[in-house]
């Protein structure tokens, strides 16, 4: 298998040469050049950073927009896209922390232990209060990771949970984890939603109502629930008696508006009546590169944008249709046409981040996938044989997504050129939900557009929902027992370095077969007030507490 | 009914066309009017010459089109927006083309009442009958509603509607064509009028109402001494409501008698060509069958005299130049050949 | 006017049923939807029993009607929260608006359309200006507006909908102005047609040959009787507003009602869709009687018509 990654090492290619060289990045903790964390730029044209510069001085208050709507939930473990992750956490702990990079820090836990390989033990931090005062004890900490496996709760996390055989407190201050089987997934997921720490009294009243806007939730987060205007906004209040010395929150109270209305968005942060936002639209780009009211930030992210074959049958069904259709994409033109130069070529199902363990593993696998650059030559080989090409291929894309229908554009002339009638079919959020959990709704559709996303960028997060026969992504009868054993192998690998070739191993068997046609990787856009420094600015900040990070300049 | 409203009633009803009498109310002397239509000018009267003395009552006929209705409105005021007038027209000693503003406000409640054809369009539909017979008094004239509403439910004792009070809250579209055309009467006398411009009034109305109607008005209109411009297209209506009777075609006055003359001895061959047509009382068209062709707007009249293309009379010099309006017998005609033809045109 | 009621209530009864019934036959299941990404299958299957998703529709109906008709509009499910409550912490919102705009509407739209008529030289600015009024979706002009007033000039704020009277009014200002200006054109371009067509009617020429100062002919002929048509333009217009509600609710991301019944309707939420719908309907009908009632006060004819 040749590799040349030229056609995407032209634009950056002085860091991405760095980063190729010393595999330690361009950035690392250098916080030299815009005072703001830079972080490797990963063959991005644009510069990367994951954090901004700290900022400790007071702020009254801030009205902080959430693009992608109102969330469905503030209950952790429902919790299950960007607007509730996001708004659990401002307002809850878990057990570990993410910083910027991914690296996994204390958090409720001021430290954890792994005795053997499936044994975990947790000593939870003391003197942590609930917004209401009360202690937060051991119990509430097995209650929370318990509510996890109540699917009839709503939980959407259950599945990191497999493998766990008990959880139980093993001391006053001590929580002990034991597995199945060695499970390297679940210590990373405790820095997100499912390690998550509710008060058990607070929850078991609520009821059914835990997590809405009447019931709220209660935690022991640098933010307090304060109120939620349906449909308009929720409201934070700092708690003034949060347990982190080092992570005090400066702003007093915040507003959370939700703007999914991208012109509305896009004119309040330029107004500056908005602080920020994370996950600004790629069309918004332009306009927030003139505004004088705040700078933008494109940091490194897990998100990556690929074509998913939506069924078994069909022009897509066909390995050859997929891999011709992969090799006429000019991936490069459409970073910088539908994504401003914030997103970059992506060769598998998962992203390449490059914040992850394992760095040289992970880069000399990638070397080893199948080629994506632009080869018409190529992509009309792959079709010789092939019949019925005059047959349409139809693409679902999400229609309130603009940038994602620019691509479906481009997919479509991409096709063109090799003879393929690619046809885009928007669809609203409903139909697309439906399309994603119910095969009935992908009848007369051969592939799907969608933008997926990691917890973390090890790719354990997110090749159970693409790589086994019944998983949530995997819509095409797929089937390879050989990359099932590699992931789950690798699930059980603790050491870093041998897991990555598990994982690699999945991902290239994917790759080999074009299960998917990966396209790009996207950068997190965020955009933030000149007034306010200090936040995330990786993707990362989705699950840390990044108002408890802000503060004024 | 021919003849007997009107025999001997003034005896100075007969004038010559110049100059104006001193007792002339309203003199009309060689009127011009163009209206604008589709960005250019048309001629609707492009020769009215006419007298009403005071307590006199004339009638102006003539078929639709000849100009008759737009002399009313040339008279009072109410030519349509772009309309562009000649000649003079003095009312009470004053010129009234000319008027404008508060002067024209003060000629308009000072002595010159209209009565239109259609009672039930020119009568507000939405407001009650009393409104409509006290708004003249009450905004023109500053009677208080009380005394108004006294006078007027009176009135309508006079023009014979019982129950006044009760019809005064009553709306337009719940009395009859007859009724409204008696309530237009009342406020038109209620105004207190020197002369009443009556615009076809019966031609709305059914025939029994009609007679009713005219006696109705000629009586009341004889009792106040009101002068009268009664314009019809019915000739024997006229001739028998009025003391002197014009005849007008396209857009000229044709000939001025006394109506009992005019009937007998018509000085115009258009004249006489109405008598013969003479449209029964029930008659509905106001076109003349037995004159070949249609009538002329004043716009296409022909360049000499007005009815030279259809009169059968015709000369050559007829053709050649236009006729002026000039006295004879008594009365005023605009024909060439009038001395020649008198006596001879009759009822065919 | 108890017909009127009967009537309004089996307005409500068929438009429920065919809302309900339209909502039921619409392809989707909205406990992926509520789901989030990735829920397991169990997952779903509780959301669906939760909110009888699988019950046949006649059950589902009547389970609805019977709350209805004891005041219980019931649940929604993307909220958790009752139909009744979600309704009426926005309702104020849409009513400021929609009386903001109407009152916009009446001054710009109804005296614009006034002076037009009378002054044939304004007249003829207004209807150019009318025209393109109308022409602009509400949605160019919110964008237009956002851009010049709030974001350029920062006059007036981009969205939400503020708190105390005043507060609220310079938030829903722009909205306002957004919801109205193609109305406000409407009205203007239909009074003036009005107004126009009844300063020709006969019964205006009569007045005027009486002496009848203009100012009161105007007021007692002309405007009075154009009113007639102006009110039936009116309740259209207000019926307008209301729907516009939707669009510009959205574009000033307005906490309202309208806002709330796209939200409603995209994730296939029965409850609030019918809540929100009936409401609706509630209004379109008040405003048909209001404007029958109304123009029967102003024209006798329709008064007498009605009498037995």
């Amino acid at each position: 298998m040749t590799h040349a990654k030229t056609s995407f090492l032209r634009p950056a290619a002085a860091c991405l040469a760095a980063a190729l060289l010393a595999a330690a990045g361009c950035g690392g903790d250098d916080d030299g050049s815009n005072g703001a964390n830079a972080a490797d730029s990963a063959g991005y044209r644009v510069e990367l950073t994951d954090q901004q510069p700290a900022a400790t001085k007071p702020v009254d208050s801030i009205t902080w927009a959430l693009p992608y709507g109102e969330p469905v939930t503030i209950d952790p473990i429902q919790a299950g896209d960007y607007a509730p992750d996001f708004m659990v956490s401002q307002m809850c702990d878990f057990l570990l922390r993410f910083n910027p990079k991914w690296e996994l820090e204390p958090g409720l836990a001021e430290s954890w232990d792994q005795p053997d390989d499936r044994t975990l033990v947790f000593k939870i931090r003391k003197g942590v209060k609930f917004w209401d005062g009360r202690p937060m004890t051991v119990d509430d900490v097995v209650y929370s990771l318990k509510r996890n496996l109540d699917e009839d709760a709503g939980s959407l996390t259950a599945p990191y949970f497999a493998n766990v055989e008990s959880m139980e407190a093993s001391g006053p201050s001590e929580v002990t984890v034991r597995f199945k089987q060695p499970d390297e997934l679940f210590l990373k997921e405790m820095a997100a939603g499912p390690g998550a720490v509710v008060q058990r009294d607070f929850t078991e009243k609520a009821g059914s109502k835990i997590g809405t806007a009447q019931g709220g939730v209660m935690c022991t987060g640098p933010y307090e629930f304060e109120s939620w205007k349906p449909g308009a906004e929720i409201k934070l209040a700092k708690n003034d008696d949060y347990w982190d010395p080092d992570l005090q929150p400066k702003i007093a109270n915040v507003t959370v508006r939700f703007l999914s209305e991208t012109t509305t968005l896009t004119s309040a942060l330029v107004s500056g009546e908005v602080a920020g936002a994370y996950g600004i639209p790629a069309t918004s780009i332009p306009a927030l590169q003139r505004a004088g009211s705040g700078t933008l930030y494109y940091g490194p992210s897990t998100q990556q944008l690929g074509i998913y074959t939506a069924r078994p049958e069909g022009l897509m069904a066909d390995e050859r249709v997929r891999k011709a259709l992969s090799l006429a994409i000019d991936r490069q033109a459409i970073a910088e046409k539908a994504y401003s130069g914030a997103a970059i070529p992506n060769e598998a199902v998962v992203s390449n981040t490059r914040e992850q363990e394992a760095k040289d593993v992970y880069a000399e696998g990638w070397k080893q996938l199948p080629s994506i650059d632009y080869d018409l030559d190529a992509a009309k080989k792959q079709l010789d044989g092939v019949t019925g090409l005059d047959k349409p291929i139809v693409i679902a894309a999400p229609a309130g997504d603009q940038a994602t229908l620019d691509v479906a554009t481009l997919v479509q002339n991409a096709g063109k050129q090799i003879g393929l009638n690619v046809k885009i079919q928007a669809l609203q959020p409903l139909d697309l939900s439906n399309f994603y959990y119910k095969p009935e709704y992908r009848k007369g559709f051969d592939g799907v557009l969608s933008v997926s996303f990691s917890d973390h960028p090890d790719p354990l997060n997110f090749l159970p929902y693409v790589i086994p026969l019944d998983a949530y992504f995997n819509y095409s009868g797929w089937d390879s027992p050989k990359a099932v054993r590699a992931m789950d192998e690798g699930r059980r690998t603790l050491d870093a370095d041998a897991r990555a070739k598990l994982l690699l191993q999945a991902i290239q068997l994917e790759a080999d077969d074009r299960v998917t046609i990966p396209l790009l990787g996207l950068a997190n856009i965020s955009f933030i007030s000149n007034d306010i420094g200090g936040a995330p600015t990786s993707f990362a900040y989705l699950w840390m507490p990044d108002f408890a990070y802000m503060g004024g300049k | 009914m021919h003849g007997a409203a009107t025999a001997g009633h003034r005896e100075d009803g007969v004038t010559g066309p110049a100059p104006t009498p001193p007792a002339a109310l309203l003199s009309i002397r060689a009127l011009r009017v163009d209206l604008r239509a589709e960005g250019e000018l048309r001629r609707v009267i492009h020769d009215v010459t006419l007298d009403v003395a005071e307590g006199e009552s004339v009638g102006l006929v003539g078929e639709s089109g000849s100009g008759k209705s737009m002399t009313a409105r040339a008279v009072a005021r109410l030519l349509p927006e772009g309309a562009v007038t000649g000649g003079e027209i003095v009312f009470d000693g004053e010129p009234v083309l000319t008027l404008r503003g508060a002067a024209l406000r003060r000629f308009r409640r000072g002595g010159i009442a209209t009565i239109f054809q259609d009672p039930a369009a020119h009568i507000n539909p939405v407001r009650t009958i009393g409104d409509h017979l006290t708004e003249g008094l009450r905004l023109v004239r500053g009677v208080d509603a009380r005394e108004a509403e006294r006078r007027a439910a009176a009135m309508l004792g006079e023009v014979g509607i019982a129950g006044g009070e009760r019809r005064l809250r009553q709306h337009p579209h719940e009395l009859s064509g007859g009724m409204l055309q008696r309530v237009m009467i009342a406020s038109v006398l209620l105004d207190e009028p020197r002369l009443i411009l009556a615009d076809e009034p019966t031609t709305a109305l059914d025939v029994t109402t009609q007679s009713e109607v005219m006696a109705l008005l000629s009586e009341l209109s004889r009792e106040r001494r009101l002068a009268m411009l009664y314009i019809t297209h019915d000739l024997e209506l006229a001739a028998g409501v009025c003391d002197r009777t014009a005849v007008m075609y396209a857009g000229a006055v044709m000939e001025v008698q006394r109506s009992a003359a005019l009937n007998d001895g018509p000085l115009n061959p258009y004249t006489a060509a109405l008598l013969a047509a003479r449209p029964r009382v029930d008659a509905r068209s106001d076109r003349l069958e037995a004159i070949a062709g249609r009538p002329r707007s004043a716009f296409e009249a022909p360049e000499g005299c007005v009815f030279a293309d259809r009169c059968p009379h015709v000369e050559d010099a007829c053709v050649a130049e236009r006729q002026e309006l000039r006295p004879l017998a008594g009365g005023l005609v605009r024909c060439r050949r009038a001395e020649e033809l008198r006596g001879r045109l009759g009822h065919a | 006017m108890l017909t009127r009621l009967a009537g309004l209530l089996l307005t409500l009864l068929v438009a429920s049923v065919v809302i309900y019934g339209a909502l039921y036959l619409a392809p989707g299941d909205p406990s992926t939807l509520l789901a989030g990404n990735k829920a397991t299958p169990r997952t779903l299957e509780s959301i669906r029993e939760q909110w009888h998703l699988d019950d046949p529709f006649y059950e589902r109906y009547w389970a609805w009607l019977s709350g209805a008709v004891r005041g219980d509009l019931g649940e929604s499910f993307t909220y958790k929260q009752s139909v009744g409550s979600l309704i009426s912490d926005r309702i104020g919102t849409t009513t400021l608006l929609i009386a903001y705009a109407f009152a916009l509407v009446l001054v710009g739209g109804v005296l614009l359309g006034i002076v037009g008529a009378l002054r044939p030289r304004a007249g003829a600015g207004i209807t150019a200006v009318s025209s393109v009024g109308i022409a602009v979706p509400s949605y160019v002009a919110a964008i237009v507006l956002i851009t010049v007033f709030a974001v350029e000039l920062g006059w007036f704020p981009v969205f939400g909908d503020g708190t105390g009277f005043l507060d609220r009014l310079w938030h829903l200002t722009l909205p306002a102005i957004a919801l109205a200006l193609a109305w406000n054109a409407y009205v203007a371009q239909l009074t003036k047609a009005a107004v126009h067509e009844e300063s020709l009617r006969d019964h205006v020429a009569t007045a005027r040959s009486r002496g009848v100062a203009e100012g009161a002919i105007v007021r007692r002929h002309i405007v009075r009787n154009a009113l007639i048509p102006i009110t039936t333009v009116l309740g259209i217009t207000i019926a307008g507003l209301v729907a516009g509600t939707v669009v510009i609710e959205q574009s000033f991301n307005l906490n309202g009602i309208g806002s709330l019944l796209v939200q409603a309707t995209s994730s296939k939420d029965f409850a609030l869709v019918q809540g929100i719908s009936l409401l609706l309907v509630t209004i379109f009908v008040v405003v048909n009687v209001g404007v029958d009632l109304l123009n029967a006060a102003l024209d006798p004819r329709l008064r007498t018509e009605r009498r037995p």
